[in-house]
């Protein structure tokens, strides 16, 4: 990319990293999904508990890098409350900030910056596929 | 003294190395994955389009015969430099895979049964297991990973113990492309050579490293790539015993590749021909043949001897360095080092340490299975080549001694 400095790395993205929120196992998950980034070979598991058309909790479960760990940290927060359809829309949002800056509202937008990294994209994207991938297959 | 003892001077023929990267100079250690070019390759190939660009074996003009000249010229260059015995036995193509490929469907595929077996070794890259899984698929056949220690070397006799009567070939990575490991392939390829099983070497990561001499080692089929080899990307070769050559039969149809063609049968060219259908990337030929030249000139050995010194010193700071987790021991090494550091994750190693101009990679390295038999996602993984300097190792270790502390 060009010479400019990363902002990749922000406090925030740094904090959610270091201690992130909803890690672990979900008890009474309706639904599970796991996405694997190809690039590194990481896994990255997602689970629901889904009561009505709301997502009454979401925990992620993996060993990833802190992009992973950091947009997993924020989703599983942002999902609790949401209907599942929100997924898509905030997925739709982190792809137009990769295109055209930052758009993508709260944490989110801490990964503004990954539009100066292609490769790392994937990285950010990974918990969003896992909670799509969880929403096709209910347990 | 040797030329490379004037590191400066060498530096200076790399312009890539005097890039400034996020403002710090940058660091390439990433010459496992591709090698940056000196001024003769660059030089060769744009001399190529802005004075001899024509097509190759048929036209019979001035810039046909140069290009033809330049680019068989590149064939007889790798044939001296690999130490084969004749130039049939060069067959040029975009890289090992595709070298790996023309074997698994040219030699494997044609005579594979059901129950037949492919041995290749638990480090190899995707590249050496990819093709022969496909054609074991297609014919029955299966692949058989042979083991390797915990130390990353190849465990040889449990390699040597799994030749049997249904083994078909052998096929071994000369240098580890993620552990950095040597092996003994010599060993490998005498005892499969005793049982009548062919052997295919992948030289990819060797041949930048170290003289090879493909008529000593005595193997069935050497590959190699040329990027890796201070050369253009979509460069490689296959080189074979003429008699497997002769034997097989064409991988890719099309021109150049023909004796004579009709409706009724078409009869193909001899060896190497017979591969290589099609116009070929003939400036990029031109660059390997240019890059063999430069690497003539400054000596393998001294190249050798340069890059053992330089792994000495990268090892020792290596072990220095708290919570680093080198992966892979093997006593006979490369200047290639794979390692994870506790608590950060490879890929932000490699993003942070890009911010200080360092460039690794991270990742798989694309040997999943080696990766599987160590328990990890991923490696930072550093590679040396001679151009790189005592300075640079120091650089890296600051860098990144500062990612540690931004991650902790």
């Amino acid at each position: 990319m060009s010479a400019h400095p990363s902002t990749l790395y922000s406090e925030t993205v740094l904090a959610h990293n270091r201690a992130p929120k909803n890690c672990g196992s979900l008890v009474d998950a309706t639904h599970h999904g796991v996405a694997e980034n190809a690039m590194c070979g990481d896994h990255l598991k997602l689970s629901f508990r889904v009561h009505g058309n709301v997502i009454a909790a979401a925990m992620f479960d993996g060993d990833s890098c802190a992009i992973t760990t950091a947009s997993a940290s924020m989703l599983t927060e942002a999902l609790r409350g949401a209907s599942p359809a929100r997924i898509a829309e905030l997925r739709e949002e982190m792809l137009m900030m990769f295109r055209a800056g930052p758009l993508a509202r709260d944490d989110f937008a801490a990964f503004a910056d990954l539009c100066h990294h292609p490769a790392r994209q994937r990285c950010a994207l990974l918990p969003f596929d896992a909670a799509i991938a969880a929403l096709q297959t209910k347990e | 003294m040797s030329r490379i003892d004037d590191i400066d001077a060498i530096r200076a023929e790399f312009p890539q190395l005097a890039r400034i990267i996020h403002g710090k100079p940058l660091v390439y250690f990433d010459n496992a994955n591709t090698a940056q070019k000196p001024h003769a390759v660059i030089a060769a190939v744009s001399g190529y389009f802005s004075e001899h660009n024509g097509n190759v074996a048929r036209a019979v003009h001035t810039l046909g015969e140069e290009a033809t000249s330049l680019y068989e010229g590149a064939r007889d260059k790798l044939m001296r430099f690999v130490g084969a015995r004749s130039r049939e036995e060069i067959v040029l193509t975009r890289g090992t895979t595709e070298s790996i490929n023309l074997v698994a469907y040219s030699f494997l595929r044609p005579t594979l049964k059901p129950g037949d077996e492919i041995l290749v070794s638990r480090m190899e890259h995707h590249s050496n297991i990819v093709p022969w899984q496909l054609v074991a698929a297609e014919t029955g056949a299966i692949v058989v990973p042979a083991p390797i220690t915990d130390r990353g070397e190849l465990d040889v006799d449990g390699m040597i113990a799994l030749m049997n009567s249904r083994t078909r070939l052998v096929g071994l990575t000369h240098v580890s492309n993620a552990l950095g490991t040597i092996n003994p392939i010599k060993t490998i390829i005498d005892a499969a050579a005793a049982r009548a099983i062919p052997t295919l070497i992948d030289g990819s990561q060797a041949a930048p490293h170290f003289k090879i001499d493909v008529a000593a080692l005595n193997c069935d089929f050497y590959v190699l790539t040329g990027h890796k080899l201070f050369a253009p990307t979509g460069t490689g070769a296959l080189i074979a015993k003429r008699a497997h050559l002769d034997a097989m039969p064409p991988f890719m149809g099309g021109g150049e590749m023909i004796r004579r063609v009709s409706f009724e049968g078409t009869s193909f060219n001899d060896p190497p021909h017979k591969f290589e259908p099609g116009t070929p990337n003939i400036a990029g030929f031109i660059g390997l043949g240019a890059a063999i030249d430069w690497l003539d000139a400054v000596g393998m050995d001294a190249i050798a001897a340069r890059e053992t010194h330089l792994r000495d010193v990268m090892l020792s700071a290596l072990h220095e360095i708290p919570g680093l987790r080198l992966i892979g021991a093997a006593r006979e090494r490369a200047a290639v080092f794979s390692f994870v550091v506790d608590g950060a994750h490879a890929h932000d190693i490699a993003t942070l340490l890009d911010q200080e101009g360092v460039a690794v990679r991270s990742g798989h390295h694309c040997t999943h299975p080696t990766m599987q038999f160590f328990g990890l996602p991923a490696t930072v993984r550093a590679s040396l080549s001679f151009y790189n300097t005592e300075a640079e190792i120091a650089a890296f270790v600051a860098a990144l001694a500062k990612v540690r502390r931004m991650l902790a």
